[in-house]
Formats: structure tokens, sequence, C-alpha cells
């Protein structure tokens, strides 16, 4: 009995020993965006227009619920609006992080729907207990220049507004040369057709979608069934295509991934055409075979997704090609946005 | 009459424990005290109405309290009060003032240079007794010689025992939450009640849900809002009603985004401003703010306002203010460190 209790003893030392090591350290800031931002109550699409002047708006600390910042009885809808200055060097890979919302936003870089979690009235439904965090497309970002973030807002009850608590632009991870990210523009299509995995497919006609985002935030609002992605990117001559991992984030709900013209991998039955296993939550990482990619030439990527119920599509990043070497580096790294940063809750947080 | 005292016990309580009139909760001051003598008349004549009627030879009578005690013991029927005062002690004209007449027993109607403000239960025939309501009357401003003499008219009936205006505060308030309001929407509304129960709310399609209409057929009495329609002829109404104002604004407010502040109620209600969905809120304590764009209100016409209300079971009604019109940009400065 009571080696069983040093045996449990060294085992929590070992796990504060990990905890202080690596995965309690807050991931750094590429920009911050907390402070001050302003702030309207009511509801106008042209507060989302970079140009729009908020100068006369009230100030508001983000992040805070807003009932703490002198709207103690208001629910509704409200929107803030913050200035920063975004720069970025060619391997980043931006997305924006603002915690918590209560109950539901909708975010719009320089004028960019960048997308929105939870519903508005009148199809109504809280997301207020969802972290929020939004690929910022480098197609809308002002390099080294002024860039507006506007949030619209929408609480119901209770507590409202940006409640973070981490509110910042992070990047995903310092990728080596020997990497690509696949963020942006991709080429979409509704419905299903197992020849869109080939190689050679004439998507010039498909709809323009981003990637990572819901395709219910991008205009293909309550959509369930298959969908098509594709995307054309030319890899450096110099290029390692040895011991390649293509990481494509989380897709909602089971997808089948092909590497020009070759199946790579997949998550989920397509078959059975039935997500049971919260395959929605489940990080992607599939590995290329080596004599796959074509450096110096046009390579193909086409994702097929299958979305059960509710929200669908390749909708958190990151999307990228990176080396198996740097892999765990990346995992750390990622697994240390995802799990508690205080000890003792990510203690509580192991043991339940 | 033991059943009556007995109701009026339950209601003191009620008011004790805070639950019998939200207005109660609302923070109003008094500008002016209007308690003491007032002039009485029993009868009814509509003339007594007109602020230019000499009523110099009429009794004197104390306000609050009830006619038995001031000489006219044992009569119900109908009896007129009336007030003057001076117009230059309201100092502001942006403020919104609002006449309050404490309890009267059983149901008026009240006159304020000549227009009717409101009333509160229903005369004979279809009588109904309001005893229970807190009379809280919106003066719009347009109404206000702030330069002169104000004459105040309050037609009342007493259907049994006591009458008059009894009880509570009797004077002119402003409540600090109206400041502000471009336009204040307190006051007398039409009120139909519609036969729906609450159980088929949530069942219903969303496209009834956004298209509802009141019946052709609908029976508009008025009533005074905000407060609930138990104390205003309706005791144990739950169930679903409607409510429609017809208001202007003005011109000023031409070209700009406004919100629409409807107050608390209970439980839920669906907003259609001239003919359009706007929008619906189902907590029966929750401040309704609605957003109005630009141009959904027509500066030089008459807006109709109509407000579909579903009560699941106790008190219902718009029972809470404030109700009004603001503009967009001045909206969050409104509402920031209110209380």
């Amino acid at each position: 009995m009571k080696t069983v209790s040093i045996k449990k003893l060294l085992f929590v030392i070992f796990i504060f020993a990990c905890a202080v090591d690596g995965w309690s350290q807050e991931k750094e800031k590429h920009t911050s965006v907390s402070g001050d931002w302003r702030f309207i109550l009511g509801d106008n699409k042209k507060f989302a227009k970079p140009e729009f002047d908020d100068s006369d708006w009230e100030k508001i600390y983000v992040p805070s619920e807003w009932q703490r910042e002198g709207f103690r009885h208001y629910h509704g809808y409200a929107w803030y609006r913050k200035k920063v200055t975004i720069d970025y060097d060619k391997n980043d890979a931006l997305y924006l992080e603002l915690g918590k919302i209560d109950d539901v936003d909708e975010v719009y870089l320089n004028g960019h729907f960048i997308g929105r979690t939870g519903g508005f009235p009148p199809d109504y439904f809280t997301a207020y207990n969802y972290n929020r965090r939004y690929h910022l497309p480098k197609e809308y970002i002002n390099k080294g220049g002024k860039n507006v973030i506007a949030v619209r807002v929408y609480d119901e009850g209770g507590e409202g507004g940006i409640m973070g608590p981490n509110v910042g632009i992070y990047n995903y991870i310092n990728f080596s040369e020997n990497s690509m990210h696949l963020f942006g523009k991709w080429k979409f299509h509704l419905d299903d057709d197992l020849k869109w995995g080939a190689e050679h497919v004439d998507d010039s006609d498909w709809e323009d979608i981003i990637v990572p985002a819901t395709w219910e935030s991008q205009g293909f609002s309550n959509y369930d069934g298959f969908a098509w992605y594709r995307k054309s990117f030319v890899l450096p001559r110099s290029f390692q295509i040895e011991d390649m991992l293509i990481v494509l984030g989380k897709i909602d709900d089971l997808d089948e991934v092909y590497m020009n013209g070759k199946k790579i991998g997949s998550t989920g039955s397509m078959k059975r055409k039935w997500a049971s296993d919260n395959e929605y939550d489940k990080y992607r990482t599939y590995a290329i075979p080596d004599e796959l990619l074509k450096p110096g030439q046009t390579n193909v990527i086409a994702v097929r997704v299958y979305d059960q119920t509710g929200l669908g599509g390749i909708y958190e990043g990151p999307i990228t090609l990176l080396p198996q070497s740097e892999y765990k580096e990346f995992w750390r790294s990622y697994r240390s946005q995802y799990y508690p940063n205080d000890f003792w809750e990510w203690l509580s947080y192991y043991f339940d | 009459m033991k059943l009556k005292r007995y109701v009026f016990g339950i209601f003191v309580i009620c008011i004790l424990s805070g639950i019998q009139d939200a207005v109660a909760g609302e923070k109003w001051r008094m500008i002016l005290d209007l308690e003491g003598r007032w002039l009485f008349s029993i009868g009814d004549n509509s003339k007594w109405a007109s602020p230019h009627y000499d009523d110099a030879n009429w009794e004197r009578i104390e306000v609050p309290s009830k006619w038995e005690d001031e000489g006219f013991y044992g009569y119900d029927g109908f009896a007129w009060y009336r007030k003057s005062f001076d117009g230059t002690l309201l100092k502001s004209k942006t403020d919104t003032y609002n006449l309050f007449l404490g309890y009267i027993d059983d149901v008026d109607e009240v006159y304020f240079n000549g227009h009717k403000i409101g009333s509160s239960g229903s005369f004979p025939p279809r009588y109904h007794t309001a005893f229970n309501a807190l009379r809280n009357y919106y003066i719009p401003n347009v109404y206000i010689n702030f330069g002169g003499k104000n004459v105040i008219s309050v037609r009342v009936y007493d259907a049994e025992i006591e009458g008059g205006i009894v009880s509570g505060d009797v004077g002119i308030f402003v409540n600090d939450d109206d400041r502000g309001l471009a336009v204040n929407l307190r006051g007398s509304w039409d009120f139909s009640l519609s036969s729906k129960r609450y159980n088929d709310y949530h069942q219903e399609k969303f496209s009834s849900r956004t298209n509802r209409r009141p019946p052709e057929e609908a029976n508009w009495i008025k009533l005074s809002v905000p407060g609930v329609w138990e104390n205003q002829g309706y005791p144990n109404y739950d169930g679903s009603a409607w409510y429609r104002k017809q208001f202007t604004v003005p011109k000023e407010l031409n070209g700009d985004d406004l919100i629409l502040v409807l107050g608390k109620i209970d439980d839920i209600d669906e907003v259609y401003l001239n003919g359009k969905y706007v929008g619906s809120s189902t907590q029966h304590d929750k401040l309704r703010f609605y957003n109005i764009s630009a141009g959904e209100i027509i500066p030089s016409a008459v807006n109709l306002l109509l407000v579909y209300v579903d009560d699941t079971g106790g008190l219902g009604g718009i029972y809470e203010g404030p109700l009004g019109l603001i503009k967009q940009s001045e909206f969050t400065r409104y509402v920031r460190w209110r209380d």
C-alpha cells in the first residue's frame, strides 16, 4: 500500500516536471490585440468596412465581458473594432485568437469576412463555449501596415462580448524552408464525384473558398453532405520530397485526401457515411509517399469531405506540408495551444 | 366587502414582496408634488375634461383619500377630479414627464389640458376594476404649457365600497432612463387579446413566427404601457395578445439608424414595424433592444408598431420601461454605466 503511494507521488512529480518544462508555457504572441478596442451597441454591416470612422465610438477593454465595462443589462448586438499593424514573413501562417465569445460572432479583416461561430438570429444558436480561432489569409492582410479587425457579436443573455482569456494574433509555428503552407484560396465544389480526386480536373469554374473556415461561414449555409476541395501549388525545385507529411487541421466530419491523383489517407468511413467517433475534432496528419510530390512542378491536392450535420468543411489550421523530422516540435507547439496553460488546471484536466 | 378587503390585503403583501408592479423596479424621481387639495364633483360630463371649464364652484377634496372620508360616504358611480398647476415649475423642456396618481378605485380616464393621456380598467357597460394598478401616465411634451397654467382632469368610476384616488404618490415624475430617448413610447397603446395559448409557440413554424398579423376582427381596447395586463382588466389571463402603437418621429431622425427600446416583456414578444418583422425575444427579465435601419421609420408619416406577446403564466404583458426610440449613434453612451 505504501509503495503505491510513493509511485503515485513520483508520478505527480513527473507530471509537474513535464508541465513546467513545456506545456505550461503560453504561446508567444505574434501581434497583440488586447487592450482598448472601439465599441458600439447595435448592428450595421457598414461597421465591417475598414474606412468606417469609429473615432466617436466608446472605448472598451478586450478581453472582458461587456457587463464589466458598463453594459450591465445589455443583451443584443454590438460591434468591436481595432486597428493593428500586422507584418509577416514568407513562412508565417497567422491566426487571430479571440478566446470565448458570448454568444455568436462574425469576424472581418479589412472588410473581408474571415469566419463566424454560432448562429445569429433568427436562426440563433449559441457558441459561447467555443474557443475562437480564425485564420488570417495573407490575401487580406495589409502587410506591414494598418489593418482593421471588426467583430460583430450577438449576446442572447447572461454575459456578453469577447471574453478571452487569450486574445492575440499568433503564428501557427515557424517552419523550415522545406515546408509549405496551403492556407488561403482553394477551389470548392458541392456534391460528390470520385473523378474529382484525379490530378487533372478542370476546376476553373469551381467556387473560391478560404481554407480553413467552415463552408457555412462562406455562403453555403445549412449544407450537409459531400463536397470537394482542390488546390494546386508549385513546389520549389530544391524541395526535399522524402518523408513528408501533410497536416490538414480539423475537418467536419469525414475526409479522404488525394495527392496528385493518389489517395494518401482518410478519416472515418465515407462508405458508411456515418461520423460516429467525434471525427470533426480529430487532427488530420497524413504521410505522403516519397515518389508522389514533384519538385519544381505543379502539384494538386484534392480533399473529399462528408459533413453529416451542423457546420462542415476544413475548418481549422494549420494546412501545411512539412517534413516528418519537424513534426514532433510542431505537435508540441500545437498541443500547448490546446491544453490548459495553468499547471493545476492541467492537472485536474489530466485526472478527469 | 370582506372579499375585497381580503383581496386588497393580498395585494399589499404582493407589493411588499415586490412582485405586484414591476414599475416599482424603475427609478422615478418626483419633480412636482400634486398631493393635497383638488377640485371634485360627482356625476359625469365630458365637458369637464376641458381646461377651459369653469370649476370654481366645485367641492374641495384631499388627494389621495377615499371620497367616503371626504363627505361622500356611500357614493358609488362617476366622479371627476380636477387640478391645475403652473407649467414653469417643469424646468426642462427636453425631459419626459409622467403623471402618477397612485391607486384609483376602480376605473379612471385621465386628461391633460383636454388631451386624453391614458386610462386604467374599463367603464360600464364592460366594467373591469383596476383598483390594484399603480397609475402612471406619460404626458407628451406637446400637451404641456411650459409657460403657464395646466389642467389635469380625472374621470373616475367606483363600483362599490371605497372610491376615488385613494392612496399612493400623486405628482409629476421623471425617470432617468427616459432621458436621452428621441421618442418616448410610454402611454396609451391599443391592446387586443389573441386566443392562442403558449404551448403552441415553440411548435410553430419559423415562417409563421415572423409573419404574424392581428386578426381583422380584433377588438382593440386602450391599455396603459408599461403595466401588466392583470392590473388592467385581465386578472387571470395567460396566453397571447397584440399591442399596437401608432407614432410619429421628429424630422431630425431622418436618415439615422435607430434602436427601438421596448422595456421588459413577460414572456415572449415578436415585433413588427410598418408591417415588417423586426425581431423576437423570449426572456421575461431582459430589456428589449431592436435595430431599426434608416428608412424603416418614416419621419413625416404615422408609423405602426405591432407587438405580439405570449405569456406562459403569472403576470403578462409589456411590464416595465423604458420604451422609445434612440439614435444608434447615441445608444452606446445611453446604455453605458446605467444600473
